[in-house]
């Protein structure tokens, strides 16, 4: 790996080209950011990593414009700048490609690389011909080779985000945002895009990149940045840092004290999963669940894991296989019976699918749970309030009473009462995808404390993740999905870091 | 190139088979369904409700609705006649007719552009207004307009063509050429798939917008105009129902609520479809009173069955 | 147990945020006062008893449709076709007891035919995936041409007295329609905030897929919803059909949007999840308090489509800003 600048003192003899100095942005109820600073310099690939929830996305939204900062200033070349919209950051040179993609689905691919910047005839009519041509050029630098006249949406993400990336590299940017973008892709199309990547950094462009791949940042970073909490914690030079103190700089403290686990022997089986495949998802998975135990599926995003959950309970079509729960054969037809067997499902996407936000604590706790609470059909509140006030103690959700809109409460706080309202419905076998994504490390802690007295308590617990160091640390047995594959089961002692961290890229595989 | 052009045979929604089943249906039990002077008839009925089913579509691309159309399209019939009565040219008094039209969508456009009100209630409000409006200034009647231009356009043949099909197809090849040439085409997509991203791009997102709930009121007054060139009159009823036809044309043609997707071009099936069935019913004998439920009934089912065989083949849509 | 909800408000901090909230709910109770004082002032009339009576009379038939649109748009959906059921139903059960069926089955097919029309909704909806006002649009046409069909361009008039008593006869000094009006209201608002299925309800309109995940059935509860709304539409239409003691079809026609004006001028919110009945009768009061004052300064008829329009988009864009409010 090779640096474009020299190395040490002479750094400060270059001028950096963007700036980001006491930047500071609050969303209701988190801190995001707290007085970050932050530099590129022309022909560098400047790492910014984290931890979910440190803050990196949102520094990087900040910096292209989709996002407006609270405090602090942000220089382009030692000027100050105002950025209200990414278009605006545009024509400064700032451009940014980040995880939710700015693209009309049924637009097609050139009409979106080159969204109100057609090239016209005569000013007005739209130039098609040209437009597909240069489209196809971009595309073709980044090793896409597409036809650029159908729909975005017949695509996958992974070209969606070239498509995305090609958008901004039509504008010419002197800075590149980069955010998340290997967690889409292939090893042979990350492999592409580090090689675009060096060229670019070749020809003097300034390179922000965005992750928390400690694997893969070695490889194309110059330096580094660490923000942990919404701060700074350290910044330097790619060879100068090791991966150990990178993780103990991102985490902030001792590893071990992140997982506290009191490994049991595990009951009867809860879930028994044999061949089971789902339509548009993984496919011929067998899967051990037991009592007592916390069975960790570790894997990239998008590798089936989520819908292998859905289908469990209940959302989703399953092609082939069985499912055995508690020992009776079922199969998913509805979340509602999934929830009388017992099963709850902590979602990914706690927003949205997870709590009903403008309702209070309070209702939110009870409504998975309200015919077993109230079999006489009629609901009292001050039941609802007793029991919500008794999770909130058991749980220590940070809330002043039961009767506050769930939008006010941290990320933690939140994940509380989605884990309270499955408590309420007494339920034997909990799925929890993505645990701790978005929440603070403070949190984080205490989340896993309460998943390992489930256990104790005889539940048992499935955990999707993609945090490694947290499947390893809170797993009792390990499994690997890989493209829609799941690998076999692998014990705690078995499975160590590079074995499994390889299987998630898919290496090492025997193929079925 | 002209891709987006052609119809893909693989995109041509399965209800226009049942065209073809209803052709062939009429064929055998309506004498008379095939003669020329007939299929004329069709061609003069549907091309009001291919111009009024043109603004639809762009409206309910936007992911929008305008359940005002049908009696806008009358008011513009009331405004022209109203205009004639006072004794302004009949060419100008129908270019008001259509500006008044225009000006019910300029409306509806800021009500849901700017002041954010949900489409459906907003236009359903206009129009009850609109209607309201139309009442009053007709005092409930119907106002004759008799005039040779009239004439000429409800009735006459240019280029081998009835007047009244020639203007809705060169409005059609024109919405069409709108829709794939320009950014007005290009923002109806964008504002349906992902306003966020049209905007965060410098198009002014709520100005688009508006434009669209302006052209679709400009297109219903054009409607108007046609449908009272045809009955010589303006009355504010005249475009009653007019609304669910213009709707079921677009979906059956093929445009989607929830996605943006569809287009202009596959609209005029769907308006095929409804005039034929229309045409037949008539030529068929069924009284009126049960085309009303007949035709809601048909409706409903092509929309279903379009829902049925979207999802059955919908696996293979993103690869 | 939005009620839950909105009182977070007053727990939290006291500043201005809340005061806009505090005032938000105050503001429909107010507003109909503020009308009441005006009217009076326009006209003479308006604060006799023989007057106010006969308000509240009219008021009866919206205030019932409006309490099914309730339910139908707490749950994040729509109906539009009510007005066409209520004439159907008004047409049918007409149709039954002039050709000689005895009134109580023929009111029971009647309510039998609004909750079938609801399950079809229902069905169009959740099994079929059609957009409500699509699905519910098309009804409505249906069942205005089911309701020509039935009537073969005729009026049916004449009905007997027993019947009729259902529109215009008293218990006591309050008319009948009051009556069930009043049972209607006090049931569903029951129904919404004190039952499981009431708070399911809320759940679905709030957030449909956590409604879901939370392993509430959504599309039992959805065909619940529309079969309430039709249920309704039918009960308004059989004491329309009673009060006027006559049956035509299309005589449901403006009670559509005015039922969805009056839940929207009650504070119901279209996304869902937000509202309640003692709101939509408010707003169905103001409605027709309009309605009143117009016809009590003589104002023709035909202007009347033109000020509901105009008050229903007004509220509207009112309810809007003053939700921004509060967010």
């Amino acid at each position: 790996m090779r640096s474009a600048f020299p190395k040490g003192e002479s750094m400060a003899s270059q001028a950096a080209l963007l700036q980001a100095r006491g930047i500071s942005k609050e969303f209701p109820g988190v801190r995001a950011l707290e007085n970050v600073d932050f530099d590129v310099y022309p022909g560098e690939v400047h790492i910014l990593i984290g931890e979910n929830g440190a803050g990196k996305s949102t520094l990087g939204k900040i910096l292209m414009g989709a996002y407006k900062h609270d405090s602090g200033e942000i220089l382009l070349e030692g000027k100050s700048i105002k950025i209200n919209r990414p278009v605006e950051a545009l024509r400064y040179g700032i451009g940014g490609v980040h995880q939710e993609f700015m693209l009309v689905p049924w637009l097609n691919v050139a009409q979106n690389i080159f969204l109100n910047r057609e090239p016209r005839r005569w000013g007005i009519v739209v130039d098609h011909q040209r437009m597909h041509e240069e489209s196809r050029r971009l595309l073709g630098s980044l090793d896409v080779h597409i036809d650029t006249t159908q729909p975005l949406k017949h695509f996958g993400t992974a070209i969606q985000q070239m498509v995305e990336l090609s958008k901004v590299m039509a504008s010419n940017p002197r800075v590149l945002i980069l955010d998340e973008p290997t967690a889409v892709l292939t090893e042979r199309e990350v492999e592409c895009l580090f090689k675009r990547i060096r060229e670019l950094r070749e020809q003097g462009i300034a390179i922000i990149f965005i992750s928390h791949r400690l694997q893969e940042i070695r490889e194309i970073g110059d330096r580094v940045t660490v923000l942990r909490d919404g701060k700074n914690a350290a910044t330097g030079l790619m060879n100068e840092i090791s991966n150990d103190e990178l993780v103990r700089i991102m985490v902030g403290r001792n590893i071990s004290q992140m997982y506290p686990r009191n490994r049991r022997l595990p009951g009867e089986e809860a879930l028994h999963l044999k061949g089971l495949s789902v339509k548009g998802g993984p496919k011929n998975v067998d899967l051990v669940v037991r009592k007592g135990e916390i069975v960790g599926i570790s894997g990239l995003v998008g590798s089936g894991r989520t819908e292998l959950a859905r289908a469990i309970f209940g959302i989703g079509q399953i092609e082939q296989g069985e499912i055995t729960l508690f020992g009776d054969k079922v199969t998913p037809r509805s979340p509602a019976q999934m929830v009388r067997k017992r099963v709850g499902l902590i979602p990914e996407d706690r927003k949205h699918l997870g709590l009903t936000m403008k309702f209070s604590v309070a209702w939110n706790v009870v409504i998975a749970s309200l015919k077993l609470h109230f079999p006489h059909f009629v609901v009292s509140y001050s039941k609802v309030s007793r029991l919500a006030e008794k999770f909130v103690k058991e749980l220590r959700i940070a809330t002043p009473t039961v009767s506050r809109q769930v939008k006010y409460l941290s990320g933690g706080s939140q994940q509380k009462v989605v884990l309270a309202k499955w408590l309420n419905t007494d339920s034997k076998l909990l799925i929890f995808d993505e645990p701790t994504r978005g929440i603070d490390v403070g949190a984080k802690v205490e989340i896993h404390t309460l998943m390992d007295n489930l256990v104790q308590n005889d539940i048992a617990i499935l955990m999707i993740s993609s945090d490694l160091p947290e499947v390893l640390g809170m797993s009792d047995a390990v499994y690997v999905m890989y493209q829609g594959k799941l690998s076999e089961r692998f014990s705690h002692e078995e499975a160590t870091q590079d074995k499994v961290a390889s299987l998630m890229l898919g290496v090492g595989r025997n193929e079925a | 190139m002209k891709h987006n052009f052609h119809l893909r045979i693989a995109n041509i929604p399965p209800v226009s088979w049942i065209v073809l089943v209803l052709f062939i249906v009429y064929g055998f039990f309506a004498p008379g369904f095939f003669s020329a002077s007939n299929l004329w008839n069709i061609g003069v009925q549907a091309a009001p409700l291919l111009v009024l089913a043109i603004g639809s579509t762009i409206v309910i691309l936007t992911e929008g609705i305008d359940l005002s159309c049908g009696i806008v399209l009358g008011f513009a019939g009331v405004g022209f006649a109203l205009l004639v009565q006072r004794g302004v040219p009949v060419w100008l008094a129908m270019l008001g007719g259509i500006l008044l039209a225009g000006l019910c969508g300029l409306i509806n456009g800021v009500m849901v552009a700017s002041l954010h009100l949900p489409p459906f209630i907003a236009t359903l409000g206009m129009a009850s207004v609109v209607t309201g409006a139309g009442l009053i200034s007709t005092q409930g009647l119907s106002i004759a307009v008799r005039d040779t231009f009239l004439d000429f356009v409800s009735n006459g043949t240019l280029l081998g063509i009835k007047m009244p099909i020639l203007i809705a197809l060169v409005i059609f090849g024109g919405v069409l050429f709108l829709m794939r040439y320009t950014a007005f085409g290009r923002n109806i997509y964008a504002l349906g798939g992902n306003p966020e991203a049209l905007r965060l791009s410098g198009a002014n997102s709520t100005a688009a917008l508006i434009v669209t709930y302006v052209a679709a009121g400009l297109l219903a007054g054009i409607a108007g105009i046609l449908v009272a060139s045809r009955t010589a009159s303006g009355h504010i009823a005249s475009g009653l129902g007019w609304d669910f036809d213009a709707i079921a044309a677009c979906i059956i043609g093929g445009t989607s609520f929830e996605e943006g997707k569809g287009g202009v071009g596959y609209t005029i099936l769907g308006v095929i479809l409804i005039a034929v069935l229309r045409n037949g019913l008539n030529v068929a004998g069924v009284p009126n009173m049960y085309q009303f439920a007949l035709m809601g009934t048909v409706v409903l089912g092509a929309i279903i069955f379009d829902i049925m065989v979207r999802r059955l083949s919908g696996a293979e849509e993103s690869r | 147990m939005s009620e839950v909800a909105e009182s977070a408000g007053f727990l939290d901090k006291w500043n201005g945020a809340d005061l806009k909230r505090f005032i938000g709910p105050l503001l429909r109770p107010l507003g109909l006062l503020a009308l009441c004082i005006l009217l009076s002032f326009l006209s003479e009339n308006f604060f006799t008893l023989k007057n106010i009576i006969s308000v509240l009379r009219q008021s009866t038939i919206l205030v019932v449709v409006s309490v099914g649109m309730t339910v139908v748009i707490l749950a994040a959906g729509i109906d539009l076709s009510v007005g066409g059921v209520m004439a159907l139903v008004g047409c049918l059960t007409s149709q039954l007891i002039v050709n000689g069926m005895p009134i109580a089955p023929a009111i029971v097919c009647g309510l039998a035919m609004g909750i079938v029309f609801g399950l079809l909704n229902g069905v169009l909806i959740c099994v079929f995936g059609l957009p409500p006002f699509v699905a519910t649009y098309g009804m409505m046409w249906i069942a205005d041409g089911l309701a020509m069909i039935l009537m073969q361009g005729k009026i049916i008039f004449g009905l007997p007295d027993s019947f009729l008593w259902l529109g215009s006869g008293y218990l006591s000094i309050i008319p009948i329609p009051v009556i069930i009006a009043v049972v209607v209201a006090i049931v569903f608002h029951f129904y919404l905030r004190k039952t499981v299925p009431g708070q399911e309800i809320y759940a679905l309109g709030a957030n449909r897929d956590a409604a879901r995940y939370s392993g509430i059935k959504t599309t039992k509860t959805l065909l619940l919803v529309y079969s309430l709304s039709g249920l309704t539409a039918a009960i308004a239409g059989i004491m329309m059909t009673a009060r006027l003691d006559a049956a035509e079809e299309g005589m449901g026609e403006p009670f559509t949007l005015q039922a969805i004006a009056a839940v929207v001028m009650g504070g119901s919110s279209l996304m869902g999840g937000e509202g309640g009945i003692p709101g939509t009768i408010i707003g169905a009061l103001i409605l027709t308090l309009v309605v009143n004052g117009l016809n009590l300064m003589g104002v023709s008829s035909m202007v009347h489509p033109l000020v509901t329009g105009g008050v229903i988009l007004v509220a509207v864009f009112f309810d809007i800003v003053t939700r921004k409010w509060s967010d």
